[in-house]
């Protein structure tokens, strides 16, 4: 797989470039919010370097909102017709390497061969990852502690490493070739070479915690006091999930409009009292340890017992925005520090 | 050497139609099959039964289900709630849910009418282990509307009621007016094949029967526990003391089978709100034994 090398100055011609095969969707800078991913229109300024946080890459293959179906009701008839997007071939670029990784968590969840979503099916299954390295690191990155990254590499499609004037792209995948046809794109010196693996270095080695040793989900225990510590502090604010690149727990409403109703998904969290709340007033998580504790422990425990893969990809967003400072590495780190794995049989 | 051989763990019982994964006649895991509800059975002040058919013939050809599933129903406009199948799984041309008028769901549903439309996406969940509990004997034990959910078991242990043993049936309601399916009752209770004990929280003038919890009823029951299983559904409270009653009786922690309730939206193993530990009720509950909600901290007893 032949990699190249792209000028910074000749990013325009790179998206035309792309822009005649795909839908390209990228970080799009905005004055007003954070960048959030969109499929790039003319004269938008895109955040490819990964210098920035931005909204995470759910957000475009999981809408915030997004209408499931459109319904008609009149006596005597009801006409139910869906709203699935179009399935095109599309880029993705610009998104943090864990992002990238979260992508394969949400796969796990949507893709399932049972029970297929149509929906994130038409987004994502004809679509290419194109992850960035950007040239610093982000201090609340603990990417390697989560898992051996190198794992990772061929679960996106190409890695765009910021080498200063210039993106180096590591095709990772058969698919990733398409990303580097276009003829504006050079050949990769020794040195672009060397440089691309130090930041690759720099990356594994970045924050790997005393928590990490491959195997901490085994020592994430229901009873640890660690999770009346968090309740304490959390004010239940669901940040930590809205923001996360890998959860994608959903609701599903109904919204009349006039004649018409559209039924409608939108973001949940487990964070929420209503989230488990049932209509006989029963509630099985009253209160907010077991809300701290299900979020936790469905990510690093529950999901890889389920696929195999930790639902947690170190990006760090949860760290730096909670309202509270509830570091999820400080709670791996007493978490996996006070106990010994339990013994198998 | 043992040459003992150990006895099958009795689990909730795998489907043979479960929507998405055998298939979806509307082809979109979210589309819905309309219904039509053919009538309306007024159970108590806050609780109606309805038996629904399905529009589409193709829908209703593929639309087979078995005791302990349950459905996504519609209210369009209002949303989809989680119901189970309460009517007898031997009926092909229609079938019943039974709706308690609890939250913004259904309370619409109980403004409809007969004629109007529902709509419907289901089966889902497993179901009771009905085959796998043959020649065995059965007590059910069921508070208020846990009834519902049992009812198409009951129907069915009724209906091939030689391949079961014993049959007990134990019915707790809060007040005499809560009682559900007091049509049944007057039947089942004039049955020689299946013994039938009621209770209610607190009787009125008109009661004349049993007053305390369900679990009371338990001292009346003459099985032998070795050789019996038993189908509870009703409040966690209810469900918890059942459970450590039937224990106490000699029940073994695989022998209690139950169903379990949460909020649920998607009903495929998405939408995250029915995760108990790393199980989505929808997908692989609500039916569990005694034995498996011990293997879940969120479920501990």
């Amino acid at each position: 797989m032949a990699d190249k090398i792209l000028p910074k100055d000749k990013i325009p011609g790179f998206i035309d470039a792309l822009q005649k095969q795909f839908v390209v969707v990228a970080p799009v800078e905005r004055t007003d919010a954070p960048a959030e991913f969109k499929e790039v229109a003319p004269g938008d300024n895109l955040i490819l370097d990964g210098s920035q946080m931005m909204m995470p890459p759910k957000d475009y293959l999981l809408p915030r909102y997004e209408t499931l179906l459109k319904v008609s009701a009149r006596p005597g008839e009801v006409e139910v017709q869906p709203v699935v997007p179009e399935n095109k071939p599309r880029v993705m670029l610009g998104m943090w390497l864990p992002d990238a990784q979260a992508i394969q968590v949400l796969d796990r969840v949507f893709l399932d061969g049972k029970f297929k979503d149509p929906y994130y099916a038409a987004r994502r299954e004809n679509t290419t990852l194109v992850a960035v390295m950007p040239a610093e690191m982000r201090w609340s990155w603990f990417c390697a502690s989560t898992d051996d990254v190198e794992k990772w590499k061929p679960n996106v499609d190409a890695i765009m490493y910021d080498l200063g004037d210039r993106f180096y792209i590591e095709v990772t995948s058969p698919k990733g070739e398409a990303v580097v046809e276009w003829d504006g794109l050079s050949a990769p010196s020794s040195d672009d070479v060397e440089n691309k693996n130090r930041l690759w270095e720099q990356f594994k080695s970045h924050n790997v915690l005393p928590f990490s040793d491959g195997k901490f989900y085994e020592r994430l225990a229901w009873d640890h006091p660690i999770w009346a510590e968090i309740a304490q502090k959390c004010i239940g604010c669901g940040v930590c999930s809205y923001m996360c690149p890998s959860c994608s727990c959903f609701d599903i409403q109904d919204e009349v409009c006039g004649t018409c109703i559209e039924r409608y998904r939108c973001r949940d969290t487990c964070q929420f009292e209503e989230f488990t709340l049932m209509g006989s007033g029963h509630n099985p998580r009253p209160d907010q340890l077991p809300r701290s504790r299900q979020r936790l422990m469905h990510k690093f425990k529950y999901q890889h017992e389920q696929y195999g893969v930790v639902g947690c990809t170190g990006c760090g967003r949860c760290v730096e925005l909670c309202p509270v400072n509830v570091d999820i590495r400080d709670v791996l780190n007493k978490v996996c520090a006070e106990r010994e794995p339990e013994p198998t049989t | 050497m043992s040459t003992e051989v150990q006895a099958p763990t009795l689990t909730g019982a795998k489907p043979r139609n479960m929507w998405g994964v055998t298939g979806v006649p509307t082809g979109n895991l979210y589309v819905p099959m309309p219904a039509v509800i053919e009538k309306i059975i007024v159970e108590t002040p806050d609780t109606k039964t309805f038996r629904l058919r399905l529009e589409d013939p193709k829908h209703a050809e593929w639309f087979t289900w078995e005791p302990g599933q349950f459905v996504e129903v519609s209210v369009f406009g209002a949303g989809e709630a989680p119901i189970g199948f309460a009517s007898s799984p031997l009926e092909r041309s229609w079938f019943e849910l039974t709706v308690v008028n609890r939250g913004k769901v259904t309370g619409l549903m109980h403004e409809l009418k007969e004629g109007d439309r529902v709509g419907i996406r289901g089966p889902l969940g497993n179901c009771w282990p009905l085959e796998d509990i043959k020649g065995k004997d059965i007590l059910i034990i069921s508070g208020g509307c846990g009834l519902a959910p049992l009812r198409p078991a009951i129907l069915y242990i009724l209906a091939n009621r030689e391949d079961y043993g014993e049959f007990w049936l134990l019915y707790g309601a809060r007040t005499p007016a809560d009682i559900n399916y007091k049509y049944d009752l007057v039947e089942w209770e004039k049955r020689n094949d299946f013994h039938v004990l009621q209770t209610v929280d607190v009787g009125d003038e008109s009661w004349t029967g049993n007053v305390g919890v369900v679990t009371t009823l338990l001292d009346q029951v003459k099985l032998d526990a070795a050789n019996a299983v038993a189908l509870t559904c009703g409040p966690p409270i209810m469900i918890k003391f059942a459970t450590l009653a039937l224990v106490k009786m000699g029940f073994s922690e695989d022998r209690v089978v139950t169903s379990l309730e949460r909020y649920m939206k998607c009903g495929v193993g998405k939408c995250g709100h029915c995760c108990v530990n790393h199980v989505y009720l929808c997908t692989e509950g609500p039916v569990f034994t005694y034995a498996q909600l011990q293997e879940f901290p969120e479920t501990r007893a």
